[in-house]
């Protein structure tokens, strides 16, 4: 019986699985020849830039010159919010001219960037972070989405800068699967997030949907559902680049993935009442549903995974402690090792679609991430790093059903 | 708006469609698996049992065996046993990963009843030819899966006893799968629960034994 209610649980866990893989093949399908089609635009609004920083000596001072370099037809208005940073952040960011620099208590992102909205003149505002690199045509490459008037955000694909250390590539193997993910969801109007390193949001319609949400600590998630919410749609420019700093070792992408997860979890659980309700288009039908399961599936997935692995080994120190005890020897136990069963099957068609995913992923980007080379990491994306992602999601929903989900907690956490 | 909800409730449609087929086909990739698994175990308890009517019908045209023929028939009993033992542990782990093949059961009958004829055999072959080698009954339990890994290990010290005594000859019999000819065996000694080993149909010894102690009560 036991084992009946476990072959039902992953059966429907390797079909809704596949369902979600398939859906995003049939998404790329359709979009494949448009994928990098940008709409025309006569004339560009003006744009502000909102920089926030907390603590950020060591990287203002290259974004700012960043953020100053980029191709625009009008000049950009950039603000830097300090938000009662520590250290010389304020100072080294008053050294540049042309730019507004304010200090403010320390009240978080979201906050910070509140405070900039309400000094932003722009018809556009882009948030950049502190530690995030535009490439200089990031806003020639994003602003012509918003020639749709429907349009409140525009995204753009993420990667990271100079990766050095295993961590980081992989990082920027899973940046640039996001992105590409991102760009399919729009079709659907089901972009989930507008990315902290560069987002572009109507001034108006952010103003009037309440700006950032600064109890959130994912204020990028929720905004991006507050949009949707509210009726608005929002863009993917996957031409559009910019170049963040990705943890650089597991201890940080640890924090940074739990902030990621809660922030995702505070959202799911405020917009709640919008499930499955049409009325509120995409994020009601789509977001929420294919949130919530995601949960449940990365869950229910490295249950089984540890169930079996767990298994395995208990019999194993089960037998031996037996085969020990009778005089015999335990290396006899291979003899009664099961031979692949439909687990496998199911196992071997989702690890062959994730590989299809992840090359339909990299070639559609047009983004090199070290060619040849890049194999291992490739495979070891696609073995450890998506095993310990579900261990993060639990972690996570520990921390949040206890109530720590402040944004003080992840104040100094990579973005 | 309308024209993007049709549009998205066909690609929701056409998903789910191509989902259903994969995995339907990844099912019937089980499924022949399984029955493929099958199919190979039944062949080989086929081509088992045509070898045993082969060597029990030697026995019988040979009222009066001479030393070589009883020589010959030993080594082809203990090749048998050994044979006969490896199928056992194959169909135990086919029986672990099979969803969709129930007649492994069935097979799993036949190849205990198979084991019993070879025992009857061996019994036959040791009085005429006067051999000295022991016999034991190993008796197992198929359902009770809490006893798995001990019955394993047991399993598994008896086929290392097979290897270092030469003759030694061990049928495995579960107790719970309604054989009327091993429910005689198990009234006719008193076997009561499992695992329990008969030994040259004199000792009866109930739970793990070790090699130490069998071995001090069989010929090796």
């Amino acid at each position: 019986m036991a084992t009946l209610v476990i072959d039902i649980i992953y059966l429907f866990f390797a079909f809704i699985s596949i369902y979600f893989t398939i859906l995003f093949f049939l998404l790329f399908a359709k979009q494949r020849k448009s994928f990098h089609k940008m709409p025309e635009m006569k004339s560009f609004p003006s744009l502000s830039i909102i920089i926030p920083a907390y603590n950020e000596a060591n990287s203002i001072a290259s974004t700012i010159r960043a953020v100053k370099n980029l191709q625009y037809p009008k000049k950009p208005e950039v603000i830097v919010v300090d938000d009662g940073s520590t250290d010389e952040t304020f100072k080294i960011s008053s050294v540049f001219n042309g730019i507004k620099v304010f200090r403010k208590k320390n009240g978080g992102k979201a906050s910070a960037l509140n405070f900039g909205l309400k000094h932003a003149k722009g018809e556009l505002v882009a948030c950049i972070d502190a530690d995030g690199h535009p490439k200089q045509d990031a806003l020639l490459k994003s602003v012509p989405f918003f020639t749709d008037s429907g349009v409140a955000a525009v995204t753009a694909a993420i990667y990271a800068r100079s990766p050095q250390t295993v961590v980081e590539r992989l990082q920027n193997i899973e940046y640039t699967m996001i992105g590409w993910a991102r760009k399919l969801l729009e079709a659907l109007d089901s972009i989930y997030v507008t990315p902290g390193p560069l987002s572009i949001y109507k001034t108006s319609i952010l103003k009037s949907v309440g700006g950032f949400d600064e109890k959130n600590v994912t204020e990028d998630i929720e905004i991006a559902w507050r949009l949707l919410y509210n009726g608005y749609k929002i863009k993917m420019a996957p031409d559009a680049e910019v170049y963040t700093r990705a943890p650089v070792s597991m201890k940080n992408w640890w924090r940074q993935r739990m902030r990621w997860n809660i922030g995702g979890m505070q959202t799911t659980m405020k917009y709640k009442g919008a499930l499955l309700k049409k009325s509120f288009g995409s994020l009601g039908t789509f977001i929420l549903p294919f949130f919530s399961l995601s949960y449940i599936l990365s869950i229910v997935g490295i249950s089984f995974f540890f169930y079996i692995l767990f298994k395995t080994f208990a019999d194993f120190a089960q037998f031996s402690k037996y085969i020990i005890a009778l005089g015999g020897n335990p290396t006899s136990y291979f003899n009664f090792i099961a031979l692949s069963d439909i687990f496998a099957v199911f196992g071997t068609i989702m690890f062959v679609l994730s590989i299809i995913w992840v090359i339909f992923a990299l070639t559609s980007m047009k983004k090199d991430i070290g060619g040849l080379k890049s194999i291992p990491y490739l495979l070891l994306y696609l073995s450890l790093y998506v095993t310990v992602f579900p261990l993060n999601l639990i972690h996570s929903s520990i921390r949040f059903l206890q109530g720590k989900h402040g944004w003080q907690l992840y104040s100094n956490v990579s973005k | 708006m309308l024209a993007s909800d049709n549009m998205n409730g066909s690609i929701f449609i056409k998903t789910g469609l191509i989902t259903i087929v994969i995995f339907l086909a990844g099912l019937g990739v089980g499924f022949w698996l399984d029955n493929l698994r099958a199919s190979s175990i039944e062949q080989r308890l086929l081509d088992t049992e045509l070898n045993f009517n082969d060597a029990r019908l030697q026995n019988l045209l040979y009222k009066n065996l001479d030393e070589k023929t009883c020589n010959d028939a030993l080594k082809a009993n203990i090749d048998f046993n050994s044979k006969i033992y490896q199928q056992g542990i194959e169909i135990e782990k086919l029986e672990q990963v099979n969803r969709f093949a129930p007649q492994i059961l069935q097979e799993k009958k036949r190849y205990a009843l198979l084991q019993l004829q070879f025992y009857l055999n061996a019994l036959d072959l040791r009085e005429r030819c006067n051999f000295n080698y022991s016999t034991a009954i190993y008796f197992y339990s198929h359902y009770n899966t809490t006893l798995e890994q001990a019955q394993n290990a047991q399993s598994a010290a008896l086929v290392e006893l097979i290897q270092e005594c030469k003759g030694f000859t061990v049928i495995p019999l579960p107790t719970d799968l309604d054989i009327s000819a091993i429910e005689f065996i198990k009234d006719k000694y008193e076997i009561k629960k499992a695992p329990t080993i008969l030994i040259n149909e004199k000792t009866v010894l109930e739970g793990l034994q070790t090699k130490s102690k069998l071995k001090g009560l069989i010929n090796c």
